[in-house]
């Protein structure tokens, strides 16, 4: 029983799934599948890139220096004589790395947070007000001012954006556990003697989990961009790391006479970013009631 | 026998200052939600709550299952004390104690089926074998009106009067003494209507639980209830013997409520009494008898001496009223 | 000339479950200052035929797919939006069941009965503000002067409904289509409310087009009404013909599951209410037979096989059903328990 109330909307594959939704009604939803495909073309790329006609993103070569895109070097090379090819593919990995470990770590931490902020008074009144602070800073800048501290490495940027990331979705859990606490449906759980664990864990968390999934969606988005912004500034991932954000930093001196140096990385970056705002768009467009038509 | 006994319950919300009122240091205020009333349910018997919206009577029903803490008062259940009661050991009373809620929408899970809904009360008392739950909400379920193979499916796949039979299955799964009903038919269309009074009817006959009807439709109360308590602002103004209150009310504002009533029939006219204005304000309730800026025969006394719930002569059974000119 | 004339009106929308016919060919008239109650639960189509004459329908799912709405004898159905916007608030006036919903928040009640007043009369400011107040003292609305500066969240249901009214008022419209105006009222402010509609019918000779569910409303208010099922007109008469000596199973099941008032002064032990077995269908397509058969006690093949014509049963009292000369009898036994 406990297992598929916990499975999220999403995961039931069940014929009828809760709220009449089924896996195939999500997926069928045009913008979840364009996203969607395009995400998995992104994915299957980060994945897979060592077997995709790639070399070493690292490697220099004097023939490849600003080479203009051809059959032979297909998004040319760039002013060290790296392949732009490659590095935009391995980019990839950097840049949904970031994301999703944003995405996955500031969900639990927030999650949490808003969890007990919704139930236990002083959690709420201390904590929240922290959050307020927190979001009171704009998220670059608090990434900035860590990396500064910490030093550039991936995984300080993952832990810079998460800090950003996590107010919002500490008040996105709380507001919705503070209304779903006062619904008919969680009352009537306490009237029939639901002890507190199982009022959580049958009634609360599914029904958080929905606005959750579209949030996460949204900073999955937000993290790939504020990786590359943070690269472009010189404040992100170490320069010799193939990250999107580091190769327009690179090529932006030279836009002039080898724009494919930033072109290819950018367009990676839009794409993803698109690929998955458009989920998120479709996530929310089917699990927000508000948003279906009755 | 005495199943219920409330006495000088009392349910003050405290109102949020504004940040402006909170710097003058305007004095906190409450709204006087249910302001000291006093009743008793029998085993078995129905007792009808009613009164208009912000009467205080769902907050009454509310605090008998401890959804509101009580600010004052006491109820017991069987001799337990349900208001002082720790939450852990008020748990175990639950059982005893069941709550139907308004919306049949709202009040059901939409992610759990009614298997899993109306099988929360039983795993939460101990029926964790998977098998024997599922056996009971079937029988459950059928004693409602629905069919046992319909326990698999979702609430949205179900009508309103349909869902309103799953909440009432799940309140009957733990064998309850009492439940409080909470205007468990005024979201439902007319056909549909009749079709759960007439369950909850057969339910009582078959089952002998007492019902807490809260509601605002006079015809409907009157005809589930065996006794009716009228609410007025926070306090109860007449209570009696069914008969005895349609028969002949006492108070202004119960002779107001009956009159104002549309009937479907032609042939009675009956005269109105149309109270002026709106319901005071629960934050600061009138003065002596909380009716008496609407009631037609106020007199001084009334703004000076609140009347208390005393026995009126002449009347068939039981039958109370708080008005300094009731005889 | 009726002042309003509903003839074969066809709504659909298009809804998650697909097409769905909300109104099904629905014929009836107002006379002028009468008026007409149509009484039905929900989703029988009575709010969707005050929507369609007002052609407000939500755009895009819903729209008129048939038949004429004729108001003094001009086709509502084919006006364009600008010359409907003429009609509305000044021929024809509606009030909802939720007045907090249909006023808007941010302004106070004389910007906004003001506004309708402007709009359709043409008056310069001070002329707008004595109509405004004449408006509200209309409805009896108390300490009128004073409340007009203020804003709709600060005044009571029965209040907001009032205002309501006199915005609806304000340019003598010569039919009012109240939809549930009182349902979501305590009984004893449905009692003023439904008082001052009924003085100002008489008193302005308007007519009124009233939508309700209940019928007990339809007794104190109306002289005639239509009961509707599904989309279409089942019963037409004289409210106490109806109310009194129902001729269509459905008006039978429909009154005899409401408890009355005062039920517990007869003696005898208390009677179950009737039931009407089932729930409401969706009609997605014109009917062809009776929609009420699978729920009728009298149903027989004949009824869900061809559609009931609408047949005199009395002096202008119409029943649509097969069995009508049988509902008689049914109305007794039902009443005796029996059924």
């Amino acid at each position: 029983m406990n297992a598929t109330v916990a499975s999220t909307t999403v995961a039931s594959t069940t014929g009828s799934a809760p709220d009449g939704l089924s896996l195939r009604d999500v997926l069928r939803h045009p913008t979840i599948m364009i996203g969607g495909s395009i995400m998995l073309i992104m994915i299957a790329a980060a994945l897979l890139a060592p077997w995709l006609g790639t070399v070493d993103p690292q490697s220099l070569s004097g023939a490849r220096r600003l080479k203009p895109p051809s059959t032979d070097i297909w998004f040319g090379g760039d002013m060290v004589g790296r392949d732009v090819y490659s590095r935009t593919i391995y980019g990839a990995r950097i840049s949904l790395m970031v994301g999703l470990s944003v995405a996955a770590i500031s969900i639990t931490i927030g999650l949490t947070i808003g969890l007990l902020a919704g139930f236990v008074r002083w959690v709420d009144a201390i904590v929240m007000r922290v959050m307020d602070g927190l979001m009171a800073i704009p998220s670059i800048l608090l990434a900035v001012a860590l990396i500064a501290l910490t030093g550039a490495s991936v995984a300080n940027v993952i832990l810079a954006i998460t800090l950003s990331e996590v107010p919002r979705v500490s008040r996105l859990v709380r507001s919705t556990v503070l209304s779903l606490k006062e619904r008919p449906f969680v009352e009537a759980a306490i009237v029939v003697g639901t002890p507190f664990p199982a009022l959580l864990w049958r009634h609360i968390l599914p029904n958080t989990l929905a606005p959750l999934l579209v949030q996460g969606s949204y900073i999955f988005a937000a993290a790939v961009l504020t990786e590359a912004a943070l690269s472009f500034i010189g404040a992100g991932t170490p320069p010799e790391v193939p990250s999107w954000g580091n190769m327009i930093s690179d090529g932006r001196l030279v836009f002039q006479i080898a724009p494919h140096l930033v072109i290819f990385p950018g367009v990676a970056l839009a794409l993803t970013v698109l690929a998955v705002n458009m989920i998120g768009d479709g996530l929310r467009d089917v699990l927000d009631p508000n948003f279906r038509a009755r | 026998m005495t199943l219920l006994q409330i006495q000088d319950l009392k349910k003050h919300f405290p109102v949020r200052r504004s940040a402006m009122e909170w710097l003058k240091r305007a004095p906190a205020q409450s709204v006087h939600a249910v302001d000291g009333i006093s009743l008793d349910i029998a085993a078995g018997e129905t007792l009808g709550l009613v009164g208009e919206s912000g009467c205080g009577k769902s907050t009454v029903g509310r605090s008998i299952v401890r959804l509101e803490d009580a600010t004052a008062g006491t109820i017991n259940l069987n001799g337990a004390p349900i208001t002082t009661l720790s939450r852990g050991a008020f748990r175990s009373l639950r059982k005893d104690v069941q709550f139907v809620f308004q919306d049949p929408f709202a009040s059901l899970n939409p992610r759990m089926t009614v298997a899993q809904a109306v099988g929360e009360p039983l795993l939460n008392f101990g029926m964790t074998d998977p098998v024997e739950r599922r056996a009971r909400v079937a029988e459950l379920i059928e004693r409602v009106g629905l069919r046992p193979d319909q326990i698999d499916r979702f609430p949205h796949e179900f009508s309103g009067g349909q869902r309103q039979r799953i909440g009432i299955a799940r309140a009957l799964g733990l064998n309850p003494k009492l439940i409080v009903l909470d205007e468990p038919v005024s979201a439902l269309d007319v056909s549909v209507q009749a079709q759960v009074i007439n369950l909850l009817i057969r339910l009582q006959q078959e089952f002998g639980i007492a019902y807490l009807f809260i509601a605002h439709d006079l015809a409907v109360v009157e005809h589930i209830s065996d006794r009716v308590a009228v609410m007025y602002l926070g306090k109860i103004v007449e209570i009696a013997e069914k008969r005895s209150l349609f028969a002949r009310p006492r108070h202004p504002y119960t002779q107001a409520l009956l009159s104002a009533v549309p009937v479907a029939d032609t042939d009675v006219r009956r005269d109105k009494i149309i109270l002026k204005g709106d319901l005071p304000s629960p934050i600061n309730p009138p003065s002596g008898c909380r009716f008496r800026t609407r009631c037609p025969i106020v007199q001084s006394i009334c703004a000076k001496e609140e009347p208390p719930l005393r026995p009126v002569s002449a009347a068939v059974g039981t039958h109370s009223t708080a008005c300094h000119f009731a005889e | 000339m009726a002042l309003l004339e509903i003839e074969t009106l066809s709504t659909a929308f298009t809804s998650r479950q697909g097409e769905v016919l909300a109104v099904d060919r629905l014929s009836l008239q107002v006379e002028r200052g009468e008026t007409l109650a149509i009484v039905g639960e929900s989703g029988c189509g009575k709010s969707v035929t005050a929507l369609s004459t007002m052609r407000l329908l939500p755009e895009p799912h819903g729209r008129i797919t048939g038949g004429h709405i004729r108001f003094e004898g001009r086709d509502l159905a084919g006006l364009s939006e600008a010359d409907m916007r003429k009609v509305r608030g000044r021929d024809i006036a509606m009030i909802f069941q939720e007045p907090m919903t249909s006023l808007n928040p941010a302004l106070t009640i004389q910007r906004q009965i003001g506004e309708t007043v402007r709009l359709h009369m043409k008056l310069n400011k001070s002329d707008v503000r004595a109509r405004s107040l004449e408006m509200l003292e209309l409805v009896q609305f108390p300490e009128a002067e004073r409340r007009l500066t203020q804003y709709p969240h600060e005044l009571s249901g029965g209040m907001r409904q009032r205002v309501m009214i006199a915005i609806a008022l304000a340019c003598d419209p010569k039919l009012l289509i109240a939809d549930e105006p009182t349902t979501a009222l305590d009984v004893t402010i449905q009692a003023q409310i439904l008082e001052i509609l009924r003085d100002l019918s008489a008193r302005l000779g308007m007519a009124t087009l009233l939508i309700t569910h209940d019928l007990g409303v339809v007794a104190e208010m109306a002289a005639r009404v239509v009961v509707m099922y599904a989309g279409r007109m089942v019963e037409q008469g004289a409210v106490a013909d109806v109310l009194r000596h129902p001729r269509h199973p459905y008006t039978v099941g429909l009154l005899a599951a409401v408890p009355k008032l005062g039920s517990s002064l007869n003696e005898g032990p208390r009677q179950s209410l009737a039931e009407i077995p089932g729930t409401v269908p969706l009609v997605r397509s014109a009917q062809t037979s009776c929609a009420f058969a699978p729920r009728c006690p009298l149903a027989v093949d004949q009824c869900r096989r061809e559609l009931p014509p609408a047949v005199e049963v009395g002096p202008s009292h119409v029943s649509a059903c097969w069995r009508t000369k049988d509902v008689p009898a049914m109305a007794a036994k039902l009443r005796e328990g029996a059924l």
